[in-house]
């Protein structure tokens, strides 16, 4: 009876999400639930070798020469491509299936969360570990689990190796944040700088203007000057504008200073008698 | 030593929340489980093999990524609507039973020419099977980008199934 109301393609349909490991999800999935999307040509350089041919062919050239398996074939051989690539991976060495299911699974395991694992780093550290981790330990089982199982090492490796990689990529994400903090810093002394320089300019500008209201407007006149700070200099030290304005106040208050001292030295010169007379 | 070796390898292992794998998939098919909440434990990524379009510029996170056939048309859902849909339909618990069972479903989502009134994304827990289907895909078509998003399963537990499940029931209620 049930038989009779199943669609004649049911078992076709049964093959394909048995091998597939099919799951429908209902409605949509939100962007919160994606982690990341690779493209198919960033994945396959990284793969484990048992994916890729040994002796690649030099005369083609396609993307896809080094592959061991015939991209073309149909939707049904997936299940022959599964049983080709676990006696590619049988036909290794011990050194190399080790290789295959300890580094070189961490490395797909970082190409597809890489971006993931970068924003996470830093938030939890822990779960972002685990997280590449599990991947890693789900890749490294796939082509034969019996001899994964076998070897327990694998498990512990795996977590080693992502936990270095986690902690380059927390320092390194540190040490960028610092090198911004001391570039914003840098931006801001230069501001700063910018604006005292401004102040300063202005405020000459102005003494001068109404000392001599005379003389023909000078091409930089107060309004645009402060543009002028803002070209780099090839002396750093010596902004423009900067070192000679202080030199003259330096030299003008040195100047004062000695004009006063020599009129009260002739102030209290020509007085001296009394004062003595006064103190005595 | 090799006991201390063993036992520190044991405490590594229990202390971690992911098992050796006694319980993974196979490398392709299903084991004696075949429900998503039972495999979601120790499975915990979804592999979707798409051709990516270009996301709008005030795209949000919390928006629909993807979105089933049967819900793309000019007007784009939000996660509020489906939320909305899911409360005033009768099936509103948020378990599995706001997933509709109807064979009729499952065979529009298999079927390439009804494809376009599916209500489901599809999904699997393979990696391997995504690589292969989408170096096909794109070995067919080389014009067309072809990427492989990867799901965090139990953010979508809630709505998610195994194939085998729904065409398993193969009792059609319609």
């Amino acid at each position: 009876m049930i038989e009779s109301r199943r669609h004649p393609d049911h078992w076709k349909w049964y093959r394909f999400a048995t091998e597939a490991q099919d799951v429908l999800i209902y409605r949509y999935v939100p962007g919160t639930a994606v982690l990341s999307s690779i493209p198919i040509l960033s994945i396959i350089p990284k793969l484990p070798s048992y994916f890729l041919n040994p002796n690649p062919n030099e005369e083609d050239k396609s993307f896809f020469s080094n592959l061991t398996w015939d991209v073309t074939q149909q939707r049904s051989g997936y299940q022959q491509f599964c049983q080709q690539m676990s006696e590619q991976f049988l036909r290794l060495s011990t050194e190399e299936r080790l290789r295959d299911t300890t580094t070189s699974s961490v490395r797909l395991a970082m190409t597809f969360l890489r971006a993931w694992f970068q924003r996470y780093a830093l938030k939890d550290f822990q779960g972002a570990v685990d997280n590449v981790s599990e991947l890693a330990y789900i890749i490294a089982r796939w082509p034969g689990q019996w001899w994964v199982r076998e070897h327990t090492e694998i498990w512990d490796l795996i977590q080693s190796m992502v936990h270095v990689i986690g902690e380059e990529v927390r320092d390194a994400q540190r040490i960028h944040a610092l090198n911004e903090v001391t570039r914003l810093q840098g931006v801001v002394s230069e501001l700063q700088l910018l604006t005292d320089e401004f102040m300063s300019v202005h405020s000459r500008s102005g003494s001068d203007e109404s000392g001599d209201e005379a003389d023909p407007p000078e091409p930089s006149s107060p309004v645009s000057e402060p543009a002028a700070p803002l070209v780099p200099t090839e002396d750093p030290k010596l902004p423009p504008g900067q070192a000679p304005s202080k030199v003259e106040t330096a030299s003008c208050v040195l100047t004062s200073f000695l004009f006063g001292a020599f009129a009260a030295l002739f102030v209290v010169n020509s007085q001296r008698r009394d004062l003595a007379l006064h103190f005595t | 030593m090799a006991s201390v070796i063993d036992s520190s390898s044991a405490d590594s292992k229990d202390s971690s929340r992911f098992q050796l794998g006694f319980n993974a998939l196979p490398q392709y098919g299903f084991g004696p489980d075949l429900t998503f909440s039972s495999l979601v434990e120790h499975n915990p990524f979804l592999f979707r093999v798409y051709t990516p379009k270009p996301l709008s510029p005030f795209f949000d996170s919390s928006e629909p990524f993807f979105i089933a056939q049967k819900f793309k048309n000019s007007y784009r859902y939000t996660v509020q609507d489906f939320q909305a849909m899911a409360s005033s339909s009768s099936l509103a618990s948020p378990d599995q039973s706001a997933i509709p069972d109807l064979y009729a479903d499952v065979a529009n989502h298999m079927d390439w020419t009804k494809k376009s009134s599916s209500p489901f994304v599809t999904t699997s827990f393979s990696f391997a099977w995504a690589i292969w289907e989408a170096t096909r895909r794109y070995r067919s078509n080389p014009k067309q980008a072809v990427e492989i998003a990867v799901i965090d399963a139990k953010a979508v537990a809630e709505r998610a199934v195994t194939a085998l499940e729904l065409l398993r029931k193969g009792s059609p209620k319609e």
